[in-house]
């Protein structure tokens, strides 16, 4: 009778043991002693039983139970989370535009407010600046021009002075031209008159002689 | 300690960061598996190597052990998978043949805890006769040899362990009996 070995293979472990029912056991009990494999496997797994229980435990050596389990996992959470705790603060800082500063007290801000602020304060601060500068430049400007004014202003009084000067000088010498051809010409005329009654005098003196004359030699 | 704390709280105060528990919890199982270890590898710093890579592994797994089953079953699958692992990888990188005595075994092992010379040399030798039958099997048949004889797992729960059906750990079983024979056959005969 051929044996494929499969009932041995399948229950030598609870027939050692005395576990199968009595149709299986008579079964295994005909092919141990039909089948020359199967009845020496049997015996081995039996002596190798008997040897097994003879195995004398060996004691551990010293070794070190933690260092090769515990230590690097603690150190290897404590460096997960410190990374993961780090990597998510950066990204909290990134998108919600924290802002740290120190300038007046800590001040935490979210959303860029503190530069905004920070860039508004810059630019009043700029604005305040140049609103100062611009102020001295225009009074600088002013005074400049009040002096050009007041120098421009003399200037002009000082040329309309002379003007008005130069007029009454002409009105004078025309008054004055006026007057002595007036006066040159009354004194040509009185010159005249003067002749005039100097000839008429003469005539006369000369009528008078010779009326004398003719009255004498009368 | 009156009654002792089960492998479940232990577990639960190790995950929570208790070392006291986790060395309770690996003395509590280490002889068990650095003579599994033992009977694996033939040698005694291999056994320590991978008792240490098992422990570690363990360790590092013990977040997804949901103790549905016993504790000693989980852990010792995770032992059988670093072990296969371990044995393909000596097989691979062979240091030293699984036919030569280390010396270790030459020199004999650390004495065990006996005044009488002769059960201290009885009991080692057993020991290698042993670990000298078990390297002349494959690392898989090792393996279901060492769960169903020293161990004393169930098919089912050596299926579970080395991730194989159960008709397969059976057959590995057999062949592993029928290549034992042979070895037993040539130390009878000495």
């Amino acid at each position: 009778m051929s044996c494929d070995h499969q009932l041995i293979t399948d229950y030598l472990d609870a027939y050692i043991k005395g576990t199968l029912d009595p149709v299986l056991r008579k079964k295994c009990d005909e092919a141990l002693l039909q089948c020359g494999r199967c009845h020496e496997c049997h015996a081995r797994a039996l002596e190798f039983c008997h040897l097994s229980g003879q195995w004398e435990e060996q004691d551990v050596p010293s070794w070190h139970r933690v260092r090769y389990a515990v230590k690097p996992r603690q150190q290897y959470n404590w460096l997960s989370w410190t990374a993961l705790a780090t990597s998510c603060l950066t990204l909290v800082l990134v998108v919600g535009k924290v802002e740290v500063s120190a300038d007046r007290g800590l001040m935490i801000s979210f959303g860029g407010q503190q530069s905004e602020a920070r860039v508004q304060a810059r630019v009043a601060q700029q604005l305040e600046m140049f609103r100062t500068v611009e102020k001295q430049v225009l009074e600088t400007r002013f005074a400049d021009f009040s002096q050009k004014q007041n120098s421009a202003n003399l200037l002009l009084l000082a040329d309309w002075q002379n003007r008005n000067r130069q007029e009454r000088r002409q009105d004078m010498e025309f008054l004055m031209t006026s007057w002595e051809r007036q006066r040159f010409q009354d004194r040509r005329q009185t010159d005249e008159r003067l002749s005039y009654l100097a000839q008429n005098q003469i005539d006369s003196d000369q009528y008078l002689n010779e009326l004398l004359r003719t009255a004498d030699n009368r | 300690m009156l009654f002792p704390i089960s492998d479940e709280t232990l577990i639960s105060r190790a995950l929570n960061g208790s070392q006291q528990s986790w060395v309770k919890l690996v003395t509590r199982y280490e002889k068990l598996v650095y003579n599994y270890c033992l009977r694996m590898t033939r040698n005694s710093h291999d056994a320590m190597d991978l008792m240490q890579e098992a422990f570690l592994s363990i360790y590092r797994n013990l977040p997804s052990y949901r103790g549905e089953g016993q504790f000693k079953t989980w852990m010792m699958r995770i032992t059988a998978n670093k072990t296969i692992d371990f044995l393909r990888h000596s097989r691979r990188h062979p240091q030293q043949s699984l036919d030569e005595m280390s010396e270790e075994e030459r020199q004999g092992f650390p004495a065990p805890d006996s005044d009488n010379p002769y059960q201290v040399y009885a009991q080692q030798r057993h020991n290698l006769e042993i670990r000298g039958m078990m390297a002349q099997l494959v690392p898989e048949q090792r393996l279901v040899v060492e769960l169903k004889f020293f161990q004393h797992f169930t098919f089912e729960e050596i299926a579970f362990q080395t991730g194989v059906p159960v008709n397969t750990v059976k057959s590995r079983l057999y062949a592993a009996l029928q290549k034992l024979k042979l070895q037993l056959e040539v130390q009878h005969v000495m």
